[in-house]
């Protein structure tokens, strides 16, 4: 019966065929949407697991790169009660000014994108697992030989001036009077943010904390030194992490504790709040999702009433022939779904298809990241079979309940 | 002993409501014995499809009783008429309605579609090809048939069930004059078999062919009713 079913499907060619395609095209949003959720979900989910248990620490007043934090304070963290035992390992950097690395950002591919410099202690790094682990050709830089390692990813950037051995011009100040320069001997392994590529982007070349400390010309100094101190502590959860950033931050004078003017944050903590607008995300993508059901269900139904109304003479002789109410319901039914899945295979071709040239860098969007999972692939059937379902359920019930006099009479 | 095969007592038809009702058939008495070849006769309207339409159970009597093969199917319900037509009916009619994108032999085995089509149903769909003279045009598309062909493929049709009646509702309405002598000769060639036939016909034609055989019987009908035998020139299809 079924493969009469799937001949009779297609009686009006055309119109079944542009059906389908409608169905195909809902669905394919539907697949596309759901891999790009998934793909920016698995990320998301990554970069929170990357971040469990990571608190970073800056200067109170004066965040980011204009942090100002003295040497002592990994230590004095180390050191401060209920929080120094569960830190397992912690890092240091030192970020210099933008105007030191900004004469490059024009070389780069998007506008607000940036180039900056900062300092590691190779060795708090090696145990941190920072950048001078991830070496992917050449070496790591060599203390106080003005050598720098750089991004991966500015390796795929045709205008920026990336070979090892190559130089970097430092701007020492605003004037661009006072230089010195930065011998690439590396580049270390960078994943990408996944945004879409118009989405500016931070990319950072390293050097050793001396030669940072030279230029900035801080070289011997004690306090003013790091820009950011990050912590990693051992925790089984976000909220184990969001305890500890609470424990630096509740830290007073009162308690003994004498650096109450930095600030703790937690990027998961950061992250969890973006989570919900991924909620919202989802919610807009099951109403659309309904939406492509509806409208795909309603296709289908004008299709098949379309093609029934031409046939009740031909389900009228079926009757007389001996087949039975539920028969013919039942023909109509898997002709239904016989358009919802040539809908589903025409939706999954072309949206690995588009996720296949959107996921690359064809399009502004590239390197948008998707991930087609089963559960996908799995959806849009049960999606195309529901469809089939709904679209053929009132056109079935409609010629199931034909009498062969009535419509034959009319002859 | 004679079996009477269908048996129709005090049937009465009657279609539209109150003021605007037409009595089809109007207290009808039948019997046709088992094995008969009958051809009911009668000018349009006057209720012989509607006849056809109440043994073949596709449509029910107003009042009355309709018995086919012991089998009251007045009083069936539809499920049980679906089986009725399925095992007892094999239906013609004028304009062959055959399924325009099925080839021959798939269109003879549309009734057991629902039923899951066995290798032996194909080969038994062959041999009615054979008998019916399209034996090789199983898999040729309806569509590239002639009219003659068509109607052949329709009554290949109506015996895959081996239906014990076969109805022809003017099965040479349609056809030109040799083509529709070859057919009728064809049905009383297959109803010798012992099937019942019974043809629907306004053509006189028919009926003389079909009263020259010894099975053959005709049955004229008029404004509901069964009438005597009206005067027609049977002699018009003799060579």
């Amino acid at each position: 019966m079924l493969l009469f079913s799937i001949k009779n499907a297609f009686r009006k060619k055309l119109i079944s065929i542009l059906s389908a395609i409608g169905v195909g095209f809902g669905l394919m949003l539907v697949f596309v949407i759901g891999a790009f959720t998934a793909g920016t979900s698995a990320q998301f989910q990554d970069s929170l697991n990357r971040t469990l248990g990571v608190v970073s620490v800056t200067e109170k007043l004066r965040g980011g790169a204009d942090s100002h934090l003295p040497l002592s304070l990994p230590q004095d963290l180390l050191d401060t009660p209920n929080v120094g035992d569960d830190i397992l390992s912690y890092n240091v950097e030192t970020q210099t000014a933008d105007y030191f690395t900004s004469e490059y950002w024009a070389n780069l591919s998007t506008f607000g994108d940036r180039l900056l410099l900062k300092g590691l202690n190779s060795t708090i790094d090696g145990n941190w697992g920072g950048p001078t682990t991830k070496i992917i050709e050449g070496r790591n830089f060599d203390p106080n030989k003005n050598e720098t390692i750089i991004d991966s990813r500015l390796v795929n950037i045709a205008q920026f001036p990336v070979t090892l051995g190559s130089n970097l011009t430092m701007n020492l100040d605003l004037s661009g009077n006072k230089t010195s320069i930065l011998t690439i001997v590396g580049i270390y392994k960078q994943e990408d943010i996944g945004a879409p590529s118009f989405v500016p982007r931070d990319y950072y070349i390293y050097t050793d904390m001396q030669t940072t400390w030279n230029l900035l010309d801080i070289a011997g100094e004690t306090s003013d030194i790091y820009t950011l101190i990050s912590l990693r502590f051992n925790v089984k959860g976000h909220e184990d992490t969001d305890e500890f950033v609470e424990k630096i931050n509740d830290y007073s004078e009162a308690d003994g504790y004498s650096h109450i003017y930095v600030t703790a944050f937690s990027l998961a903590s950061f992250l969890r709040e973006i989570e919900d607008t991924f909620a919202i995300f989802d919610t807009f993508t099951s109403i659309l999702s309904f939406i492509v059901v509806l409208s795909g269900g309603m296709a289908i139904i004008v299709t098949q009433l379309m093609s029934i109304s031409s046939r009740m003479k031909e389900f009228a002789i079926l009757k007389a022939t001996g087949w039975k109410n539920r028969h013919i319901f039942k023909d109509v039914i898997y002709e239904s779904l016989t358009l919802g899945i040539l809908g589903a295979i025409i939706g999954l071709s072309i949206g690995v298809g588009l996720i296949y040239i959107l996921g690359g860098n064809l399009l502004p969007f590239g390197g948008a990241s998707a991930i087609i999972t089963w559960r996908g692939v799995i959806e849009v059937i049960a999606y195309a079979l529901g469809l089939g379902i709904i679209g053929g359920l009132y056109p079935g019930i409609k010629a199931s309940r034909v009498r062969p006099v009535v419509v034959l009479k009319g002859e | 002993m004679i079996k009477i095969f269908i048996v129709l007592k005090n049937v009465s038809k009657i279609y539209g409501e109150e003021r605007t009702t037409i009595k089809a058939l109007d207290m009808v008495d039948l019997e046709i014995e088992k094995g008969k070849i009958i051809t009911v006769m009668g000018p349009s309207g006057s209720g012989k499809s509607t006849l056809l339409n109440i043994i073949g159970a596709m449509d029910k009597p107003t009042s009355g009783e309709v018995l086919v093969n012991d089998i009251e199917i007045g009083g069936l319900p539809e499920r049980k008429l679906s089986n009725y037509r399925k095992t007892q009916i094999g239906f013609i009619f004028q304009n062959f309605y055959l399924l325009p994108n099925l080839n021959v032999i798939e269109n003879i085995l549309t009734p057991l579609v629902p039923y899951r089509i066995k290798e032996k149903d194909r080969k038994k769909a062959q041999e009615i090809l054979e008998i019916v003279g399209l034996g090789d045009r199983a898999n040729t598309r309806v569509s590239k048939l002639s009219g003659g062909e068509s109607q052949r493929v329709a009554i290949a049709r109506a015996l895959i069930n081996d239906p014990k009646l076969i109805l022809a509702d003017e099965p040479t309405g349609n056809l030109d004059t040799e083509t529709g002598k070859s057919i009728v000769e064809t049905l009383i060639k297959l109803a010798e078999s012992g099937t019942t036939l019974i043809i629907v016909t306004h053509d006189p034609r028919v009926v003389s062919l079909v009263a020259k055989h010894p099975l053959g019987k005709s049955i004229w009908i008029k404004d509901g009713q069964l009438s005597d035998q009206a005067t027609y020139d049977l002699d018009c299809w003799d060579d």
